[in-house]
């Protein structure tokens, strides 16, 4: 296990635990928060200035517009690109690519009343290079189980190939503004850094070593990465899913690809289903919206193999997942992994970690 | 436990490898490439030097059908002529087959008149014995070369966290079920 701080200056451990001279060597850390923008009222842009030089930046958009508009965004030196700069390739529910050259980087896939939109980006950011750009989003279109969520999925470039990006602004080309409460939020990671913090605190880690439901409670935060690799007990027949704080009305809904097939949705479900066919040993790596008001938005790729023996020889299975849960008083704080098709002993062993930051 | 550093390298000259040739193991990685090419460069990725058909692989390329290989001796990250970006996580737990999740975006020709194209995998590999996540290869073996500058770094979860322990924590230790104070950086059981 390792060290659980307590409240009143107060430490759990082991004796190897027990830190001598009460310090122990941290790593260099992860992803640090480099930037962020809340917007305190509706505005037309959301712009996060004086970002550092970082090699890679993970980029959070959280963002409800007030009327029907795409969210796009620019990158800047010194002042924002506004020409014809940039070149998006858009996959919307799963369809066909399109592409385009652009003044901006599309994000999301349009607009409907109450919608609100969840966008994980990454970009590569050297100076005397083009800037890539990749994001994945996932929007409520309107609220309530019966809605399938939507989802996007973008790669980009921006041709400067003479600075690094100091300037990061979502906007628009339409009318409407960016909902009060809309957030950027930029970290950095860069080669050189010696940072010992990390903008994404381990929130919890649950190993399961026998059969069972496996469920992780843990500090609510806004922001909630989760990583898992769990073992289905009958992988011919798994029906893995998740329960937020042990909610099983049918409120939650999704959209999903398996092995890049058509998108599929299921409406008011009671559990946010991962597979509904064959597999095992399940990796996924998952982002969560968590505002306590709001619909839960998530973003989540899994990986898996077909049978108990795997192999080589065997190809991996892929999904693509987006899913909300509609409740819109609390925020997540534990989930519970179930196995529908085996019922409460499905799950044979796992590990699952949770990451959080407000 | 933390997210940290686990390996980078960054290219001083062109050249053939860009490698973490020695990392810290860690259950979850996520791993970030940013490669720059120098005519024809084709990154083929391995894990722990293991170059045996351990590899498998399921792919899309710009949204289209997933095609799928078995018993691969490399995993072929790559577009070729392009500069590159991947972002890709893996999991790496002894015991288990190691299994990942990656995005690749490639800029191909220069210039913003030219959409990047995409790939989405998922891979395997299958290393025999079992063996944790050490060591991380991309190898170009075409006739190019990885251009200077071009970087791969990995950040794993189980980092060791900062401590600031001050005078007066308390500590109880699960072991000896004793509590124990800090003051002028000795423990002494309560």
């Amino acid at each position: 296990m390792a060290i659980e701080w307590l409240a009143g200056n107060r430490l759990r451990g082991t004796t190897a635990e027990r830190p001598a001279l009460g310090l122990q060597s941290p790593s260099v850390g992860g992803w640090v928060e480099v930037g962020r923008t809340t917007l305190s009222g509706a505005s037309t842009t959301i712009d996060v200035s004086s970002i550092p030089d970082k090699r890679y930046y993970m980029v959070l958009m959280d963002y409800t517009q007030t009327s029907d508009f795409s969210g796009l965004h620019r990158l800047g030196n010194s002042s924002i690109d506004t020409g014809n700069n940039y070149n998006n390739r858009q996959s919307s529910n799963g369809g066909s690519d399109s592409t385009g050259q652009a003044t901006w980087v599309r994000v999301d896939n349009g607009w409907q009343s109450g919608d609100r939109k969840l966008a994980v980006e990454y970009i590569a950011n050297k100076s005397d290079k083009e800037k890539l750009i990749m994001n994945h989003m996932a929007r409520s279109v309107t609220t309530g189980a019966s809605q399938a969520p939507q989802r996007s999925e973008v790669v980009s470039k921006w041709a400067n190939t003479s600075n690094v990006l100091d300037k990061f602004q979502m906007m628009n080309v339409s009318s409407g503004n960016f909902a009060s409460g809309s957030e950027v939020v930029v970290l950095g990671w860069d080669p050189s850094d010696s940072h010992t913090t990390n903008f994404w605190e381990e929130l919890a880690t649950h190993t399961q070593s026998s059969s069972g439901e496996a469920t992780i409670s843990f500090t609510a935060k806004k922001y909630i990465w989760i990583q898992y690799e769990i073992t289905a007990l009958n992988p011919s027949a798994t029906g893995l899913s998740i329960r937020f704080n042990s909610d099983s009305g049918s409120n939650y809904a999704r959209r999903f690809s398996q092995e890049g097939g058509s998108d599929s949705t299921n409406t008011s479900q009671d559990k946010l289903s991962m597979i509904h066919s064959g597999g095992s040993n399940f990796f996924a790596n998952m982002f969560i919206i968590n505002n306590a008001s709001n619909e839960k938005l998530i973003i989540a790729h899994q990986v898996a193999k077909t049978s108990a023996s795997g192999g080589a020889s065997e190809v991996p299975r892929r999904w693509e997942i987006t899913g909300k849960w509609t409740n819109t008083s609390d925020q997540i704080s534990s989930l519970t992994f179930i196995d529908t098709e085996q019922g409460s002993s499905g799950i044979s062993k796992g590990t699952i970690k949770v990451w959080g930051a407000d | 436990m933390a997210w940290a550093k686990a390996g980078t390298t960054t290219l001083g000259s062109a050249g053939d490898d860009l490698d973490i040739t020695s990392m810290t193991a860690n259950k979850f990685n996520q791993i970030l490439v940013n490669s720059f090419y120098s005519g024809d460069t084709d990154g083929k990725m391995t894990f722990n030097n293991n170059s045996n058909s351990v590899y498998a692989y399921r792919r899309s390329v710009d949204g289209g059908s997933d095609t799928t290989g078995i018993s691969q001796v490399s995993m072929g990250w790559y577009w070729g002529t392009t500069d590159e970006l991947w972002v890709s996580n893996f999991v790496s737990i002894s015991g288990e087959e190691k299994l990942g999740v990656s995005w690749g975006i490639f800029s191909d020709t220069t210039g913003a008149g030219t959409a990047p194209h995409r790939m989405e995998r998922t891979d395997k590999f299958v290393p025999s014995p079992d063996a944790d996540i050490t060591r991380i290869d991309r190898h170009n073996d075409s006739t190019g070369s990885f251009d200077t500058n071009s970087n791969i770094s990995v950040l794993g979860s189980d980092g060791t966290e900062a401590l600031n322990v001050q005078d007066g924590a308390i500590y109880y230790d699960t072991d000896l079920n004793k509590e124990y104070v800090l003051y002028n950086n000795t423990w002494t059981e309560l």
